[in-house]
């Protein structure tokens, strides 16, 4: 009796663990069984390279979430980077100067987000509601004086889209050295403690030493960091940058991380569940591309998963509870 | 010496009302220096006018921010609901049904979303998100992203005038909308219980008021003002353009807040709303005339939306501490 009892606790505790990866190996093979094109090795590297973006966006979104806070402005972010880095190639830049002055050009935005978030006390989502109509002004600003169109030529730049490392796409590798330092710095360093110490009660982690406005403002600009790398990462796999780059990721980030499990209240989450959320929201739409859905409907079907993802995660809380 | 101290304090206790009435001068100023007949009695009736649907959707804001709550879901119920009215008008030509399949749209994606935020506890920022999105990927889907053209003699009425050569219906719905929402706010049970939400939810509850209700009632509230805003922009633009009620959500939460209502909910009051209102019309209405080009645009409206909630919330700071060291000294 009690060796079931503890059997079905044992279930039951794999399924919260691995839940979400449990969704991902359903839907993998519901679509592998009805796309016969998407079980291909072409396509699930395509998956991966499509993906590339929105997953090294929910890093920096995870950070952000994980003490209860958002960031909606990181749409108008990976827009203004890939902006700044297609300007500056296009104005004869080295590269890796280029790359690196748009990384700091995000890094800059996120970390001024913070600083009216946390230091004036201002809400998060009205901040960065404000400041995404800043940031687009800011890019539009910049790629007005190109026609509205840049194109990107620099080989170094398009080889982290077509260049493979050890027969891997360099995209996917990208992807997954970021995660692993995300999850490097949020399991194994003093600050990831403090960020889910902040997260988890701000007023205790107060009490404790922390700088809750430090920390809070640190996690904005790395999502301004992870949305700056996102910027470069898609000028590269377009080869161009217009006006539409952008619009709308930040919700696709949002859901990678509603689907990883990050409560939204804050305090719990798992940057590594987060990959598998944005891998989740490529693979949806990359099927739903396959089995040729209007796009418009694709937005609509990514959107309720956001609610899907949320009832699902308050249905397992209560259980916790 | 007393009357003087007085005369300070009350000021002081206004301070966010006036620091928002001082913005929206210097705005003024600024934009009659591009535009000299920013004044003029045409610029202002078109000032209102043309943000007929932002004072509505602000009304609803208002109970939304009150309670403690956001709904960033505006701007695509809008669309979504002008979208169906249009289908429908397309199909079968009566107006009447388009136009009440449009309240009908609203009042259910408010029910569903208050049911969400309210009944399964889920936060209301990632539900009227989610919200945003779907909404919008469904008005565009069923749209085809091409505008509807809706003539119909019906929607007309709403914008012409009938009275005093000015007087028109739209403006009638819209002083309704403000009166409507006052009264409920102030003179109903219901916008205490509003309040007291935002105040304090465990203790309402304790209480023994029914959070939940309320809750989804607000929201459903927000929502079918929402589709009255809809109708009556969809009369102004005379067709479902797929960009109509474009960041309606962020002018409509900028509004309530810019005015002085308490974000966190419980504090606020019709006045600051209508104050917010003032700022923000004329925000938009004068970056529309200085003939500015889009990415400049979102520049200003962005730049002067933080700097505006940044100087708010300083006058904010100022008018507590000063409230606070009067009553100590008191």
């Amino acid at each position: 009796m009690t060796q079931t009892h503890k059997t079905s606790e044992k279930i039951r505790e794999l399924l919260e663990k691995s839940g979400i990866l449990l969704v991902l190996v359903v839907l993998f093979a519901a679509f592998s069984l009805i796309a016969g094109k998407f079980c291909t090795l072409t396509n699930i590297s395509n998956v991966f390279k499509q993906v590339s973006h929105i997953a090294i966006l929910s890093i920096g979104m995870t950070f952000v979430f994980l003490f209860g806070g958002m960031d909606l402005s990181a749409g108008s972010n990976i827009f203004l980077g890939a902006v700044s880095v297609a300007a500056m190639l296009t104005e004869g830049v080295p590269a890796w100067i280029a790359v690196l002055a748009a990384i700091a050009a995000c890094t800059l935005m996120g970390a001024l987000n913070g600083f009216i978030i946390e230091k004036l006390q201002i809400n998060c989502v009205i901040v960065t509601l404000g400041s995404q109509l800043l940031i687009r002004g800011i890019a539009l600003t910049i790629i007005s004086h190109y026609r509205q169109w840049i194109y990107v030529k620099d080989p170094g730049v398009l080889w982290l889209n077509t260049g493979t490392v050890f027969g891997l796409p360099v995209l996917l590798i990208l992807t997954v050295i970021l995660y692993l330092i995300a999850w490097l710095i949020l399991n194994r360093s003093a600050f990831g403690r403090r960020v889910y110490a902040v997260g988890g009660n701000p007023r205790a982690a107060h009490l404790c030493g922390v700088n809750v406005a430090v920390t809070k403002l640190l996690c904005y600009l790395i999502s301004g960091t992870t949305a700056g790398i996102a910027g470069v990462v898609i000028a590269s796999r377009l080869g161009m940058v217009n006006t539409n780059v952008g619009a709308g990721m930040e919700f696709d980030a949002v859901t990678a991380v509603v689907l990883g499990g990050c409560a939204v209240k804050g305090g719990e989450g798992n940057v590594l569940k987060t990959f598998v959320g944005a891998l989740i929201v490529g693979m949806i739409s990359n099927f739903m591309t396959l089995v040729g859905v209007n796009e418009h409907y694709q937005d609509a079907v990514l959107g309720g998963f956001i609610l899907l993802a949320a009832v699902f995660n308050q249905l397992t809380l209560k259980k916790n509870d | 010496m007393k009357t003087r101290s007085k005369f300070v304090d009350g000021l002081v206790y206004r301070l966010d009302v006036i620091t928002v009435l001082a913005l929206a001068a210097v705005l003024v100023v600024l934009f009659l220096n591009t535009n000299p007949l920013f004044l003029s009695i045409n610029n202002i009736y078109n000032l209102i006018q043309l943000n007929a649907a932002l004072i509505i959707v602000a009304v609803g804001m208002t109970f939304v921010v009150m309670s403690g709550n956001m709904d960033l879901s505006g701007g695509s119920v809008i669309v979504l609901t002008a979208s169906i009215t249009g289908v429908i008008f397309r199909s079968t030509g009566n107006i009447w049904l388009a136009l009440a399949a449009c309240l009908l749209t609203a009042v259910l994606i408010g029910a569903l979303n208050g049911f969400l935020i309210s009944f399964l506890n889920i936060n209301a920022v990632i539900v009227t998100l989610s919200c945003m999105v779907w909404a919008r990927g469904l008005a565009l889907g069923i749209t085809d992203a091409k505008s509807i053209v809706v003539s119909s003699p019906v929607l007309q009425t709403i914008y012409t005038p009938f009275a005093f050569g000015f007087i028109n219906i739209s403006m009638i719905i819209v002083v309704l909308c403000l009166l409507f929402g006052w009264f409920l706010l102030t003179k109903t049970k219901f916008g205490r219980y509003v309040k007291a939400l935002g105040e304090n939810e465990k203790a309402t509850a304790l209480a023994g008021v029914n959070t939940k209700l309320v809750k989804w009632g607000l929201f459903t509230l927000a929502a079918f003002l929402t589709g009255i805003a809809s109708i009556v922009d969809l009369a102004r633009l005379g067709s479902a353009v797929v960009t109509i009620g474009d960041g309606m959500e962020l002018n409509a939460i900028v509004a309530v807040v810019i005015g002085g209502n308490r974000l966190s909910g419980g504090k606020g009051s019709f006045g600051k709303t209508i104050a917010g209102l003032l700022f923000m019309c004329i925000l938009s209405n004068g970056l529309s005339t200085m003939g500015v080009t889009d990415d400049k645009i979102y520049l200003i409206k962005g730049g002067i939306i933080l700097a505006a909630l940044v100087i708010q919330m300083l006058s904010n700071r100022f008018r507590l501490n000063y409230l606070r060291r009067r009553n100590e000294f008191d």
